[in-house]
């Protein structure tokens, strides 16, 4: 038989009622003492374990910025020279000088000895490669064409859908095919028969490699100075 | 809709009291003096076979944790009834690990009162088990505490009016549940 709501009402306030009365069992002083030093002592180990935690959580934080920031110097470093800025100057740790022109983009993948790597992803590039020993090799990629050089004065320009590459000194096989010094390649069409935007300082390049350095004048590594 | 009718709330009827608490000895005195009234808070938000003294232990670190930080002027009754009903959430629906203590007072010395009033209260809590937490916490805090609508919203940090939409339903949900306990014999 269904109850009615009155009854389940009423029913419902001597239930409340009665709950109402209950009393927990008492609990005795040295019961709560014990208890409530727990709890004290639940907080200092809490805090301590969370002062631990945080001391963690930044010397870790730090490891990885650090690892992180050493990993950027020495492999994937992207280098951006905006449209009004100067020509940037940069030495690999090797001595490789690269001179980037205005609105250039390009990445250094590696600067590991036997296998320096740098992609242009756009814009004008010197590069000013010192002599490879035996065993060493220094590759440039751009989205059209991959280069590889033996120390020599050359320039890579990526402008739209196509890559020049001038060489002033030197040789350099591009696409399968070696470039001497004094030719430009051109990756689609014919070359344009402008100079090329840094031609002033491949020229200058040449000179000076033709001038003997100091000794213990080696370029500094990244990360490098504007000219 | 009213709460059903009740004494004066306990919170209401003592006297509000503001301490600053930031030295071990004063916390322990401040901690010893609130434990009665939060294992009385959580043995009626929890029942009679709630994991009362998991809960009680559960708030007292709260309340060591966050009685230094109190803000002046918060009463500490307050303070430590709004952590009884945060920390009786995460024991609804669980069961005491220790057997359930025996002894539990009440004001009648007649053991057959007793016997049926404590039938009463667990049966009432077995209801209420069947409610959703926040239904159930805003039954108990204005049925059975005794709280106002706004005292109660103070302790939970919401509305009145939510807490009164949760107190109706809950009462309505209540109905329903002891309607079918009552039909299928299932309490006695």
């Amino acid at each position: 038989m269904k109850a009615e709501r009155w009854e389940l009402d009423l029913e419902l306030e001597r239930m409340v009622e009665a709950a109402r009365q209950h009393r927990p069992a008492p609990i005795d002083i040295r019961e709560a003492r014990l208890l409530v030093a727990s709890a004290l002592d639940g907080v200092g180990a809490r805090e301590k374990a969370k002062k631990r935690l945080f001391a963690w959580a930044g010397a870790s934080v730090v490891l990885m910025v650090a690892l992180a920031f050493a990993f950027d110097l020495l492999s994937g470093n992207t280098v951006v020279v905006g449209p009004q800025d100067r020509p940037l100057r940069l030495s690999l740790k090797a001595g490789d000088a690269l001179v980037a022109a205005p609105s250039t983009e390009l990445v250094i993948v590696s600067q590991a000895l036997s296998a320096r790597k740098v992609r242009v992803e756009r814009g004008a590039v010197l590069f000013d490669v010192t002599p490879l020993s035996a065993g060493q090799r220094f590759e440039v990629e751009t989205a059209h064409v991959s280069l590889s050089v033996f120390g020599t004065v050359f320039t890579v320009e990526v402008e739209g859908a196509r890559t020049l590459v001038r060489v002033y000194e030197g040789r350099v096989l591009v696409a399968g095919a070696v470039v001497e010094a004094g030719n430009t390649f051109s990756s689609y069409g014919p070359p344009p028969a402008r100079p090329s935007p840094l031609d002033s300082e491949a020229r200058a390049a040449v000179e000076a490699r033709r001038v003997p350095e100091a000794p213990g004048s080696t370029p500094a590594v990244l990360p490098l100075q504007a000219r | 809709m009213k709460p059903l009718s009740h004494s004066a709330s306990p919170a209401a009827s003592e006297p509000t009291v503001v301490v600053r608490v930031d030295e071990r000895g004063q916390l322990e005195r401040a901690l010893l003096a609130l434990l009665p009234r939060v294992r009385m808070w959580l043995s009626r938000l929890l029942g009679p076979y709630g994991a009362l003294d998991e809960a009680t232990h559960a708030c007292m670190v709260v309340l060591a944790t966050e009685l230094p930080r109190l803000e002046e002027g918060m009463s500490m009754e307050h303070f430590a009834q709004r952590a009884a009903v945060r920390v009786a959430y995460r024991y609804y629906g669980r069961a005491s690990k220790a057997a359930a203590r025996s002894g539990a007072q009440r004001a009648s010395s007649t053991p057959e009162v007793n016997a049926i009033a404590e039938e009463l209260t667990a049966k009432l809590h077995r209801c209420l088990a069947k409610l959703s937490p926040r239904r159930r916490t805003a039954f108990v805090l204005c049925a059975i505490e005794g709280l106002s609508f706004a005292q109660a919203a103070a302790l939970e940090g919401t509305t009145e009016r939510v807490i009164e939409q949760r107190y109706a339903r809950a009462r309505d949900d209540l109905a329903g549940v002891l309607g079918s306990f009552m039909a299928d014999g299932a309490t006695r």
